[in-house]
């Protein structure tokens, strides 16, 4: 499937598309003082701006990889702030929508399945903006699997994709090494994939350890149930099974010891914002109460449509491995935002809920990569295409809740 | 035949378990959305009295509620097992020398808007039984907002029996989302036998 000169027009045209609306929307954004792009551009980055201050700067964000890439247009290219805020979030919005393209590209080859471009390029751009649904008549907050206003969150989206399709391929090759690789030829042996890992890890805590947070421990708890279960079946093939468990561990090494020396800094050395909060174990949902009344409603408004094909193919999400570990990872995301909090001021930030966004993003991926490849399977009775149509309608209203998203923030007037 | 049908019978049962057992009622948040003529002086809180059958207004029955700036809002919490015994209102409005812009008023439940209130409505006469420390209450129905112009000297308005009982009187006990997750579940299990069932992996 070789793209042709009008396959990177179209591609590109979409992810320009992108870029015109993060653009738009950030420079909006930055004109409202309680907004996080006004937070970051106009309070976290002059700290980066002089040696005096950069202490300070880096205990308050010690996840500047954001900062950093609008520093480079601001102090090197000369840029004025506002425009190098807005090109930084360009830069990584783009990244995101590339590394979809790429995932869904990659799935088309390996399932045979004849996706065009356009249908590629525009559910790439859709899983970029996608959105909870929302209504007037609804007083609940639902977090968000694409929190566009943040620049942190969206400087890790491209990373942590990259980081469970890498993790996937490893993980499928230590349970079956006939397996070649989906996204990422491992059919070689694995050592270079696990400094690849481990890389894309410590990249994803240097852009926001909020990912990191939730994968490592979702990883770790799929490969200990794998290891309990060859345990059982007592079949010798345990001990082999927890080296690979030991490497893994190993390429976590790096990005947990920087997620340790950001939680020092943050809350230890008073880099949460000078107000001396810390990490606490809240009842449950307590955080998540603060701003939705509704708890289910909310949930429900979030993951309408990844939880249409949880229920509707739940041997998918039970049984393949990819199924498997998004469902790790979003568990053990929702009891991260069920159960922890920052104590005093900072409790209603939900800064423990980002986890489980990212979980909800990856659940969002695999679920239109399972409509779509179901659509392009066999099975075609009126049954079926029922079902698809009603798979695709969700999907599709909430990438129409991204697109209404975007009209309210670059029209809101601050 | 019994076999055929028994989890199809199971289901129906669990469905009205599920929709007939009662969850606690949830608590009303009643919303003023408000912004100040002058941002600096708006402060933080505004406080509800209520009175009920056995008593009047009084400074133990109060509810407070926040200002949040991120969207203009005031909201008071009030508690499904007190909203019963409510008979009356009474908006407290900060001590301070301002104009309050009010936009929108809403009562819910349960995450649901139930009662949403025109603020030319809201604040008409037949609705406000009694008012102190005020010194305009401009109402622009054209643009549906109420313009409130408070005094240093405690300003507050009373509301009407009939206001007063009709917002508190929408808690709920989330049988929406009860029908909406039965709705839901029956769908997806009902596309999962007709459709998906004999997928491969």
């Amino acid at each position: 499937m070789k793209k042709t000169k009008n396959d990177f027009l179209i591609m590109f045209s979409f992810g320009f598309l992108l870029m015109a609306l993060v653009y738009f929307d950030v420079i909006n954004s930055l004109k409202y003082y309680l907004s996080d792009y006004n937070g970051h551009t106009y309070v976290y980055l002059p700290h980066f701006f002089s040696k005096e201050y950069f202490w300070e700067g880096w205990k308050a964000v010690p996840y500047c990889m954001w900062h950093f890439t609008a520093l480079f247009f601001y102090k090197i290219l000369r840029i004025p702030l506002e425009v190098s805020a807005a090109y930084s979030a360009c830069v990584y919005a783009l990244f995101s929508y590339l590394v979809f393209y790429w995932i869904l590209q990659k799935i088309a080859l390996h399932r045979e399945i004849d996706d065009g471009c356009v249908k590629l390029s525009l559910l790439s751009f859709c899983l970029c903006i996608v959105q909870p649904l929302s209504f007037y008549w609804v007083d609940v907050y639902s977090f968000s699997m694409n929190p566009l206003y943040n620049p942190t969150y969206m400087c890790v989206r491209g990373f942590s994709l990259l980081c469970f399709c890498l993790a996937y391929d490893i993980l499928c090759y230590q349970k079956n090494p006939e397996h070649k690789g989906i996204f990422f030829k491992v059919e070689n042996g694995l050592k270079k994939h696990y400094v690849y890992l481990a890389v894309l890890l410590f990249l994803s805590v240097l852009a926001k350890p909020t990912f990191a947070e939730m994968f490592i421990p979702a990883a770790a708890f799929f490969m200990l149930t794998e290891w309990m279960m060859r345990i059982g079946r007592k079949d010798g093939s345990a001990g082999t099974y927890f080296k690979h468990c030991l490497n893994m561990l190993l390429c976590a090494v790096p990005a947990l010891a920087y997620a340790f020396v950001q939680f020092f800094a943050y809350f230890l050395l008073g880099g949460s914002y000078g107000q001396g909060g810390s990490l606490i174990i809240t009842g449950f949902l307590e955080v998540w109460k603060i701003h939705a009344d509704n708890v289910a409603l909310s949930l429900l408004l979030s993951l309408l449509f990844p939880l249409f094909m949880i229920l509707a193919d739940p041997r998918y999400f039970t049984e393949s491995e990819e199924g498997k570990l998004s469902i790790f990872c979003f568990g053990i995301g929702f009891l991260e935002a069920a159960f922890l909090g920052e104590s005093g001021q900072k409790l209603a930030d939900c800064d423990f809920v980002w986890p489980m966004m990212s979980a909800m993003l990856i659940l969002f991926l695999l679920s239109t990569v399972r409509l779509n490849v179901l659509e392009n399977s066999q099975n075609r009775s009126k049954w079926h295409n029922l079902a698809y149509a009603c798979g695709w309608f969700l999907f599709a209203a909430h990438a129409f809740s991204g697109v209404l998203y975007f009209i309210n923030s670059i029209t809101a007037e601050y | 035949m019994k076999k055929k049908y028994m989890p199809y019978i199971l289901a129906l049962l669990a469905f009205l378990a599920f929709l007939f057992i009662p969850f606690h009622r949830a608590d009303i948040l009643f919303r003023i959305w408000v912004t100040g003529m002058d941002e600096e002086l708006m402060p933080e809180e505004f406080v509800l009295y209520y009175a009920t059958e056995t008593s009047g207004f009084s400074q133990e029955q109060t509810i407070h509620g926040d200002y949040d700036k991120a969207h203009d809002r005031v909201t008071f919490r009030i508690n499904a097992a007190l909203a019963d015994q409510i008979t009356l209102l009474r908006i407290d409005f900060p001590n301070e020398t301002q104009v309050l812009n009010i936009y929108n008023v809403t009562s819910s439940s349960g995450g649901v808007i139930k009662r949403q209130y025109n603020p030319c409505n809201f604040f008409s006469e037949e609705n406000i039984t009694a008012q102190s420390g005020l010194y305009a209450l401009d109402l622009v129905p054209r643009f549906a907002h109420a313009y409130i112009g408070t005094t240093g000297d405690d300003p507050y308005v009373v509301l009407s029996d009939g206001l007063s009982r009709n917002i508190v009187g929408c808690s709920d006990r989330f049988l929406l989302i009860k029908i909406l997750i039965s709705a839901y579940l029956g769908l997806c299990s009902w596309l999962y036998e007709k459709s998906f069932r004999e997928n491969e992996k």
